[in-house]
């Protein structure tokens, strides 16, 4: 029998795969965070060593100096076509997360860009590394999950998935691909540690503290730990009971903040 | 340690959201910030709040959306997928399932066996589902009487012998709310010999399904370095290096020349769940939808019998045309007869003929599909991977089927 992460590899492949072939033009949303990492690796081995279509990294300017630093790197590494979109008019202006609410802030210097480059591009499936296990909001998503022209998550009326047959392109906008949603923080760095996948070096320990969950400087907190390496993150999770986005601070501002986020188009 | 992915079934407030609740809870695996989220919003005791995590569904008090958290016990993995238990959330329903391995039915005991119980019965018998736990919940409303076990124990012994499914794994009396018999039998309920809910979790077998013939859908063919590669995942059988292959529906043989995955060492055989591709040097065209098989079968069809079960909003037009979506396969059809009307959630299930052509919403359905070209098809029973497909119009499925006869 298959082992587990053989096999959750295979399921993300397969989704890879179809939506490749299922859309016209498909592209990858990269955060630089592990997550999204792992599933370019995916999209590597999907395609026997290439990503046949462009990574968006959706820049706010309030990113961490490793993230441009990693992002750099292996977009050479990798030979990957990347796209660097940002709200620039609004980070002109000052826009930022101590100007404003968080769900503002996301809203205007993350989910702005997406849209513009959604059209600019034509894009029509946008690959994304979500899991259910991060959010209960997020484990209420379907592998393809279809958006209208105002970028609208309809969770009231998801349509059915079953036996690997998912919606059709029909009038929308786009959709988002979740190739990732069955797997745990826990499955993705066993994944990680398995396959030598490289990530941002914010993950590992440095004067006893580390970040499970990476995205703009000010919005993240780092938590205690001692763990350097992918094998002592592993160990540590074993034991963890708070939840992987503890750090973020836009969870916190209100118990629906996700939803409200992610209804409007926030990933 | 394996992984379970069990789906929570059953009727409204029947404690499906409740029970995942518990789980969590008494197996120590909530999160601390759903405990600060449900203290917070003064839910201590509101167990359903883990999986209902959208607004509307925590301010109505319902599971609109299926939804899937994860825990570890002490000998397995498990992914607890929670599902609604109302009818106009049906395809909600029937996403949650079709990604389990096994089920809970809750059944609560002051109200028995009710319409969604039966519905949601026959839904995971359809979809072969063999492990099924029923789980007789709300104990403390029938004060933890054996005798009112039993009713309900025969209850749901009947309901599994009328859709001829095989016996529950177990039937087990609990009390998702208050936590007796979860985790730890209990000493409510000491005339229950049985396990625990969560020990006869533990300890369901799941059996490696026997291999059958290569069936293999081409996903799609990839350019890379002017050189082409079928890509696809063998739905069952194995695929051998060296070994000659038909394409189907076209009939036409190869052999390919290597069989490979990216960054791993070559290997003689692939198997079942793995998504492997080959060049296409010597092959004849080969298309997306395409099923690459091992010897010619007489699986090959334009017309077929099929147990329908229609989870769209608006019934079946007659006459309507389909796109009849199996594996990778797309293929234009139409219902051309509807033999047999099931209401799997009525007490007396099936309908009258007369009834036969009025498909709707929850209805189940023995019908003869035709379509418009030949494509390669199993019966359920034979190949579940390529005997299951889903009718879709619009873009949006309307209903799913497992097929019954080929002719």
């Amino acid at each position: 029998m298959m082992d587990h992460l053989t096999s959750l590899e295979n399921r993300s492949i397969f989704i890879i795969r179809e939506a490749y072939f299922k859309f016209k033009n498909i592209a990858l949303l990269w955060s630089i965070g592990k997550d999204s990492t792992t599933l370019l690796w995916l999209c590597k081995k999907a395609f026997f060593g290439t990503v046949p279509f462009p990574v968006i990294h959706i820049d706010t300017g309030y990113k961490f100096p490793e993230i441009y630093k990693f992002r750099d790197e292996y977009a050479r590494k990798w030979g990957l076509d990347l796209i660097v979109a940002s709200n620039l008019e609004k980070i002109g202006q000052g826009a930022g997360p101590e100007k404003s609410a968080k769900f503002e802030c996301c809203n205007l210097l993350k989910t702005a860009p997406l849209k513009e480059i959604i059209a600019a591009r034509g894009i029509d499936s946008l690959l994304v590394g979500i899991r259910r296990d991060e959010h209960g909001i997020r484990a209420k998503e379907r592998y393809f999950s279809p958006r209208d022209d105002t970028f609208r998550w309809n969770y009231r009326d998801q349509p059915a998935e079953l036996w690997d047959q998912y919606k059709s392109m029909e009038e929308e906008n786009h959709f988002r691909i979740h190739p990732l949603l069955h797997m745990t923080e826990k499955d993705i760095w066993a994944y990680i540690q398995r396959e030598d996948i490289p990530v941002c070096e914010l993950y590992f320990s440095r004067s006893g503290k580390r970040y499970r969950s990476i995205g703009c400087a000010p919005c993240c907190g780092p938590e205690d730990s001692q763990a350097s390496s992918v094998g002592e993150i592993i160990e540590e999770l074993e034991g963890s009971r708070t939840s992987e986005r503890a750090g973020r601070s836009q969870d916190k501002e209100d118990v629906y903040t996700m939803q409200k986020l992610r209804a409007l188009g926030y990933m | 340690m394996d992984t379970l992915n069990i789906a929570i079934v059953g009727h409204v407030d029947h404690g499906k959201s409740t029970l995942i609740g518990r789980l969590l809870l008494d197996t120590g695996s909530l999160p601390e910030s759903l405990r600060e989220e449900m203290s917070g919003s003064g839910k201590e005791s509101d167990l359903a709040f883990i999986t209902d995590h959208l607004e509307e569904e925590r301010r109505k008090r319902i599971t609109i959306d299926t939804s899937q958290v994860f825990f570890q016990g002490e000998k397995r993995k498990f992914v607890i997928i929670d599902t609604p238990g109302h009818k106009e959330f049906l395809k909600n329903t029937i996403t949650g399932c079709c990604q389990a391995d096994a089920a809970i039915l809750m059944i609560d005991a002051a109200e028995g066996v009710r319409g969604q119980t039966r519905r949601h019965a026959n839904i995971l018998s359809l979809m072969g589902l063999k492990h099924i736990v029923v789980a007789i919940n709300k104990m403390d409303l029938v004060d933890w009487a054996e005798g009112a076990f039993q009713e309900l124990a025969s209850q749901a012994e009947r309901l599994f012998e009328v859709f001829g499914m095989g016996p529950p794994s177990h039937i087990l009396p609990i009390s998702a709310q208050s936590g007796e018999n979860i985790t730890r039998t209990s000493s409510k309920m000491s005339w229950h010999k049985g396990p625990s809910l969560l020990a006869a979790l533990e300890g369901l077998e799941l059996t490696t399904p026997e291999e059958k013939e290569l069936r293999f859908p081409v996903q799609g063919v990839f350019e890379k370095d002017g050189e082409k590669i079928i890509m696809g995942r063998i739905e069952s059988g194995r695929l051998c290096q060296g070994k000659q292959l038909m394409v189907l529906p076209a009939r036409k043989t190869f052999t390919p020349e290597k069989i490979f995955r990216h960054g791993e060492k070559e290997r003689e055989n692939y198997f079942a769940g793995e998504c492997v591709g080959f060049h296409s040097t010597g092959a004849p065209e080969i298309r997306r939808g395409d099923v690459l098989v091992e010897e010619e079968m007489a699986s090959l069809a334009s017309s077929l019998r099929a147990t329908l079960f229609w989870f769209g909003e608006r019934p079946w037009q007659e006459g309507e045309k389909f796109l009849f979506r199996c594996a990778t396969q797309e293929v234009g059809g139409r219902i051309a007869e509807a033999m047999k009307k099931i209401d799997p959630g009525a007490e007396k299930t099936v309908t009258k003929p007369s009834e036969a052509y009025k498909i709707t919403h929850g209805d189940f359905a023995e019908a003869r599909i035709e379509l418009d070209r030949q494509a390669a098809v199993d019966l359920f029973a034979h190949i579940p991977e390529m005997g299951r497909f889903v009718l879709e119009s619009g873009g949006l499925p309307l209903a799913g089927g497992i097929v019954t006869g080929i002719s």
